[in-house]
């Protein structure tokens, strides 16, 4: 039954990454999109969606405090300065995409338009950075508590983390956007001819953190299967889109994003917070609340998610689903 | 300073940030679902129309409040772990779960519902646009609930067992039914919908001072100070129960929020540390100012809030915008709302001092461990960016208040809160020579004007 709850926040997070990607995704592209119409496309695309998007991380983050009290002090304690920097991006892209044309001066505009590619750019990378020393196990500090040293997030796998993520979110973020665009958009122009580079850039960086990642974990083979199976993704991703179908595109385009948490999980196994030295590590059958606890949570917190699940479904529905177009008189 | 100081300072600041803006969230929620009902019974088209924007007009005034409730929202739970691991280790059995149900049966809803209905105006029919609204009013209430019974169980733990010092469950139903949160619960009820009420008829009050949009807003002076009246009835009548409460069951908060001194200060200190030891049991002496002082504005909002209502009702000979002292009564009394709010929870917060959960650990003993460095670290970069924020947030709040109704930014085919959809774009132009945005709004064959429904 523990491991259906750290599966259960696994699985939140692993939603949270990849529509977010969507997000830090478009929130990249401002950097090519000079217009301040296509801006305005870009910006009006997520903004319905962003929300209940971003909410998927506050839900991790609630059920872990729930099920697994202890690992969320420990990770958090952890991982202290990434969290807090992550979460200071967080809060300036959101001001961005709500505010951005709440105001009509020039200067305001252009101010959130730094902002936003900026702040895009610390998450995508953060998270990418952050997943990776995961997957290599935590430093041990002197109290022997799990710590993100400096080296663990400038190390050379953290790095290729940090690009695969920023590159996955760019591509997702120019399906999303590329079907939304007219034809004679500037953008749209720009965006075919990164496309290409882009996707073999990302297959080569998935490839590479694979191998780097197999070198040190225990579980060489998996985690390199894990690997082989999200550069397939990128690669059917690419052949759906060549094809017409941006929403299959979109959805196998998630791949290397779903890749990183699975492979957090299988890589350390029960060992829910992972160190190299295997001092200051926290296995799950420590870290999982009380069986009182747990049954209040199965019963409520199961049913919301279905209904969420309806909800967002509904949502995506009304509002990404090309709209038939039938103007009522 | 130490780290512990700086936590304190660090929560502090965040969640009276957050306060500030969710409790007229909660308080603008309920007014906006009411109009929206009102207006989808509606028959007759006209009544209707000004039904509908009525509710955009304060909805979007909602919609842009709520981004500084989310984000610093997301300042408080993660600073749970962040700053305080002592309570995920101690009490994380009991308040993890009340959290992971507010943040899953809650936000979760909430966020998506929110999301839809703001941008569902002419997508959604509006029977179900209607449902989403009273969603995420439901489900906004439901998070403030289930806040405050992990708060409530920090003033009064109950329905748990303390077993090598991890503390566990054996009661829910008391957790869930603990007066310290069903007190606070209802006082803060009262307080969102004084507030609510406050700043409905403030901002009626500006236009209708200028004699702008008269017909818009009479009626919601009227209705925003009733409803002032009556949370400050319904606040200060929970308030004095719930002070009466604190008596059996905080006392020494209750000691210095009564501003006692001498002999009987004394003697609850002696109880204190009768029960827990010796030491040092009481909070600092100044929450009893502040809890003073929100008593006192408390009972003058009760004596006022209600007045700017008689404007609106009688002298129909008389045009509105002569009767100048009430409806400056009106904008003159918002502030103090917003005041007596955080008085009211510093008198909460540092009366349970040095507690973090009263009687069973304290809040040096739940603190991280965390270098001041670090702490310092994040104090700054959260204040920082979330008082920023909070500025820029009020400012647009405050803008958009001020250009009225037809400033509108929720609902149209465009997205909000573009400018884009202004009804008359070179009126709004001619009034800010910065504005040098090209029009883009009717050339772009993937904007999502078309307009399946529509009120
Ligand atoms: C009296 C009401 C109340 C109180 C005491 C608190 N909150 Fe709150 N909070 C709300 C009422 C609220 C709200 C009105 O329900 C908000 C505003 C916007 C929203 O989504 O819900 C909200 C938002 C909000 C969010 C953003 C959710 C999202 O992304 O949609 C988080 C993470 C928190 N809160 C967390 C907290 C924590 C950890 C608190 C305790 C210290 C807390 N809130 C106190
Ligand atoms: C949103 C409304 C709230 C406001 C304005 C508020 C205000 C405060 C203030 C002023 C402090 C600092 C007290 C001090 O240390 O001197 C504080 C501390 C704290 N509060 Fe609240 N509070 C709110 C809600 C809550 C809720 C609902 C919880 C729990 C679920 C909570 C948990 C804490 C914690 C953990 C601390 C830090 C430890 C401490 O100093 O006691 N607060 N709060
Ligand atoms: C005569 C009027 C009032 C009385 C007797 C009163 C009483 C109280 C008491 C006893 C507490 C602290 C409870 C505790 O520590 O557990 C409290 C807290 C609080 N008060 Fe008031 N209050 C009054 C007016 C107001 C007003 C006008 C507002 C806001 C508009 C307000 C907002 C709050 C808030 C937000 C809290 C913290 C949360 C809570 O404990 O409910 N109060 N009040």
């Amino acid at each position: 039954m523990d491991i259906f709850w750290y599966a259960l926040i696994g699985l939140l997070f692993t939603g949270y990454l990849a529509l977010e990607s969507i997000d830090f995704g478009v929130g990249l592209l401002f950097l090519l999109a000079r217009e301040e119409r296509d801006r305005e496309r870009l910006r009006r695309g997520v903004v319905p969606l962003f929300l209940a998007n971003e909410v998927w991380l506050v839900a991790t983050v609630g059920l872990l405090f729930g099920a697994l009290p202890l690992l969320e002090g420990e990770l958090l304690h952890a991982l202290r300065t990434p969290v807090v920097l992550l979460l200071s991006a967080w809060y300036l892209r959101d001001a961005a995409l709500w505010f951005r044309t709440a105001h009509p001066g020039a200067g305001w505009r252009r101010t959130w338009d730094v902002v936003l590619p900026a702040a895009s750019l610390v998450l995508a990378a953060g998270w990418g950075a952050v997943l990776a020393a995961l997957i290599r196990g935590l430093s041990t500090d002197g109290h022997g508590h799990a710590v993100a040293a400096a080296g663990d997030v400038a190390h050379p796998l953290a790095l290729l983390g940090a690009a695969l993520v920023v590159a996955a979110c760019l591509r997702q973020g120019t399906l999303f956007t590329a079907r939304r665009l007219p034809h004679d958009s500037p953008l749209l122009g720009r965006l075919n001819r990164f496309s290409r580079p882009l996707t073999r850039c990302l297959l080569g960086l998935v490839l590479l953190a694979a191998v780097r990642a197999a070198g040190v974990t225990d579980a060489p083979v998996t985690v390199l299967l894990v690997g082989v199976l999200a550069a397939a993704g990128v690669y059917a991703s690419e052949r759906s889109a060549a094809a017409g179908r941006p929403g299959t595109a979109l959805l196998l385009g998630a791949a290397p994003l779903l890749a990183l948490p699975v492979t957090v999980g299988l890589a350390n196994g029960t060992t829910v917070l992972a160190t190299r030295s295997g001092e200051g590590a926290l296995v799950l059958s420590d870290a999982v609340a009380d069986p009182a606890s747990l049954t209040l949570l199965s019963m409520t917190v199961l049913p919301a998610l279905i209904a969420v699940a309806f909800g967002q479904v509904w949502m995506w529905r009304v509002f990404v689903r090309p709209q038939v177009r039938q103007r009522t008189p | 300073m130490n780290a512990v100081d700086l936590a304190r300072l660090q929560f502090a600041t965040t969640a009276t940030l957050h306060f500030l803006f969710v409790a007229l969230t909660l308080g603008l929620v309920t007014v906006v679902v009411l109009m929206q009902t009102r207006a989808v019974r509606t028959r007759d088209p006209e009544t209707k129309a000004t039904r509908m924007r009525r509710v955009r007009f304060w909805g979007g005034l909602y919609v842009i409040n709520y981004a500084l409730g989310i984000v610093s929202g997301l300042a408080q739970e993660f600073q749970f772990g962040l700053n305080w691991s002592g309570l995920s280790h101690v009490m994380g059995n009991i308040v993890g779960a009340p959290l992971a149900i507010e943040t899953i049966v809650a936000f979760f809803l909430e966020s998506t519902f929110l999301g839809m209905w703001a941008f569902g105006f002419h997508r959604i029919p509006a029977r179900a646009h209607l449902v989403l609204i009273w969603l995420v009013t439901l489900t906004a209430y439901a998070s403030t609930f289930l806040i405050m019974v992990v708060n409530g169980f920090m003033q009064k733990p109950v329905g748990y067992e303390t077993t090598g010092g991890v503390a566990r469950v054996v009661d829910w139903g008391a957790v869930f039914a603990n007066e310290a949160t069903w007190y606070a619960v209802v006082h803060i009820a009262g307080a969102v919908a004084l507030l609510a009420g406050m700043f409905l008829a403030a901002v009626s009050a500006y236009h209708l001072r200028r004699d702008q949009e008269v017909a818009f807003f009479q009626p919601t002076l009227a209705q925003g100070s009733v409803v002032a009246g009556i949370g400050a009835f319904v606040t200060v009548t929970a308030g004095g129960a719930h002070l009466v409460a604190l008596k059996d069951y905080q006392p020494e908060k209750y000691a210095v929020l009564m501003g006692e001194s001498g002999a009987r200060l004394d003697a609850a200190r002696a109880a204190a540390a009768a029960r827990y030891g010796p030491g040092e049991w009481l909070p600092p002496a100044w929450v009893g100012i502040a809890s003073l002082a929100m008593l006192a504005i408390g009972v003058f909002l009760l004596l006022l809030a209600w007045i700017p209502a008689t404007a609106a009702a009688g002298g129909k000979g008389v045009p509105l915008s002569r009767k100048r002292f009430r409806l400056r009564l009106a904008m003159v009394l918002l502030p103090f709302g917003f005041a007596a709010l955080v008085l009211g929870w510093l008198s909460r917060e540092v009366g349970r001092q040095p507690w973090m959960v009263t009687g069973e650990l304290t809040v040096e003993k739940a603190v991280s461990d965390v270098s001041t460095g670090g702490m310092l670290l994040s104090f700054i970069a959260f204040t920082a960016v979330l008082l920023t924020l909070a500025v820029v947030d009020w400012t647009l709040i405050s803008r958009f208040a001020r250009l009225g109704p037809d400033s509108g930014f929720i609902g149209d085919p465009g997205m909000f809160p573009g400018p884009e959809q202004q009804p008359d774009p070179d009126r709004a132009r001619a009034a800010d020579p910065t504005d040098d945005r090209t029009d883009d709004r009717t050339d772009d064959p993937t904007d999502d004007a078309d307009a399946p429904f529509s009120y």
